[in-house]
């Protein structure tokens, strides 16, 4: 599939990765459909963000519908549109159930 | 956009770029350009002195201290730092270095008792403070990440039955595969692409 990927620092290009898989009992697979560039993406373009590695996928801002799940996945069908929250978040502390989320990160 | 749905009576939008300024008289907000006048003086003459609601969608990137690092504030130069005349800001107590300038208008400014809200990216380094003023007045702060769960579904809503034109803040849609030319676009856009807001690719 095709990935933004970061090369270092202003260094962005186009690269085919592996297809992910499902590996999670939570997981699902989201095709991307459209997806917007953020203020945030230039710090991890500048190279300014701790931790970033060359072959790292860009982007955190997206929409796409559901490929594919874990069979128990109840939440979401394969086939259905979805806009995907930027926060990173485990779903089932506190915060979360509270939705507030990014306290969680 | 959100301050007119909540109801707000007028908006004031402060930036001191032109593109960002006649985006936001298009969506309605009235503008203040800093480099030319001062906004603290004209928020307290148009709320009569009552303060207004205010939120800090700046961050850590503001003119005079950006292009830093977001975790530890320091200044790295990896960024495009904005070349500015620093002599020409309206307010008289504006200071390029303070790198918590737009907060110390804020708070002058901020109605008594309210909420002061700030979705700004701001790192661990910037920890200098005007508390004093904040005590003051009463203020209260709500900052850090958007809690996106706790607000997607009603904002999703807004947007389906056209409450909200979200597609207002796009100014360039792309393919996919263009993204590595849509991120020099974005990087660039306070040089060569003036018109660049937001950047959005298709696949």
């Amino acid at each position: 599939m095709k990935s933004l990927v970061y090369h270092g620092p202003r260094g962005v290009q186009i690269d085919d990765k592996p297809h992910p898989s499902i590996q999670h009992q939570e997981d699902a697979i989201i095709r991307i459909t459209s997806t917007a560039l953020c203020g945030s993406d230039l710090h991890l373009y500048h190279g300014t963000v701790p931790g970033m590695q060359p072959g790292q996928t860009l982007g955190h801002e997206f929409m796409g519908v559901v490929d594919e799940i874990w069979p128990e996945v109840h939440e979401v069908q394969v086939g259905d549109k979805v806009l995907i929250p930027f926060n990173i978040c485990c779903g089932h502390c506190s915060p979360c159930m509270h939705k507030r989320p990014m306290v969680t990160m | 956009m959100s301050s007119s749905l909540r109801g707000a009576a007028s908006v004031f939008s402060i930036d001191h770029w032109p593109i960002r300024l006649e985006k936001t008289r298009d969506l309605g907000a009235e503008t203040i350009n800093f480099d030319n006048d001062d906004p603290v003086d004209i928020i307290k003459r148009e709320t009569s002195r009552k303060g207004a609601i205010c939120f800090d969608a700046v961050g850590y990137e503001a003119v005079g201290h950006m292009a830093g690092n977001a975790s530890d504030g320091t200044a790295m130069n990896n960024g495009e730092k904005e070349n500015h005349d620093d002599s020409k800001v309206g307010n008289p107590a504006y200071d390029p270095g303070n790198p918590l300038q737009v907060i110390s208008w804020m708070c002058q400014v901020a109605k008594r008792n309210s909420y002061v809200s700030i979705p700004g990216v701001y790192g661990s380094g910037y920890d200098q403070f005007p508390l004093g003023v904040f005590f003051n007045r009463g203020l209260q702060i709500h900052m850090g990440q958007g809690p996106v769960k706790k607000y997607n579904e009603r904002l999703l809503h807004l947007i389906e039955t056209g409450r909200i034109d979200a597609t207002k803040i796009i100014s360039h849609t792309m393919n996919l595969i263009e993204a590595p030319k849509a991120y020099s676009m974005f990087d660039k856009k306070r040089r060569r692409y003036k018109n660049c807001i937001q950047t959005m690719s298709r696949m």
